[in-house]
């Protein structure tokens, strides 16, 4: 499995238990489990971008 | 200082956290609240088995090595899985395998999560987090 695939299975992990803490009602977790999918996901992304302009 | 919530019928705070420890959302389940249980408990046993899977190591307490002994502990904190993957004979880790530092990440991840669900368990039962609503945290 490719080093983007664990990646995003992880985000999906840890955005679905952080959720499940942080909200009571099922509609906001999905919500915020998304929110902090896409900012684990993203913040991943644009910090491999900027190690690879960096160090390249 | 906010007025503390109801606690969770039939809690028993330190029962709530040694079962939620043993099994991940075994202690919300006690506690009622079922689909919450639910979620740890296929969440979390997903990333400790698929941890185990790349070929991540279960870690001993070595006082030695500081970073080996905190992976011990946070694996520790996935109770039965961790004694089901040790009397079984998983987690040796081959330090070579391309799943091994993925497969660490996933273990000790996993078991600090449950430490953060056991946690969660522990307020439900003495009643510091309001039964129906949870603290708004803004991300």
């Amino acid at each position: 499995m490719s080093h983007l695939g664990l990646m995003v299975i992880f985000a999906a992990c840890v955005a679905s238990v952080f959720g499940t803490l942080m909200r009571e009602d099922a509609r906001a977790q999905v919500r915020l489990g998304l929110r902090i999918f896409g900012g684990l996901v993203l913040g991943a992304y644009a910090l491999g971008w900027i190690m690879y302009w960096t160090f390249r | 200082m906010s007025a503390r919530a109801k606690p969770a019928e039939s809690s028993h705070p330190l029962l709530a956290c040694a079962i939620a420890w043993l099994v991940p959302g075994a202690g919300h389940f006690m506690l009622g609240r079922n689909r919450s249980a639910l979620v740890f408990f296929f969440v979390l046993a997903f990333m400790y088995l698929l941890g185990l899977g790349l070929g991540g190591r279960l870690f001993p307490f070595q006082m030695s090595e500081p970073l080996v002994f905190l992976s011990a502990l946070a694996e520790w904190t996935m109770g039965l899985p961790r004694m089901a993957a040790f009397v079984g004979g998983f987690g040796h880790g081959d330090v070579v395998s391309m799943g091994y530092e993925y497969g660490n990440t996933f273990l000790i991840v996993s078991g600090l999560l449950n430490a953060l669900v056991v946690l969660d368990a522990y307020d439900l039962a003495i009643g510091r987090k309001p039964v129906g609503k949870a603290p708004q945290v803004s991300i």
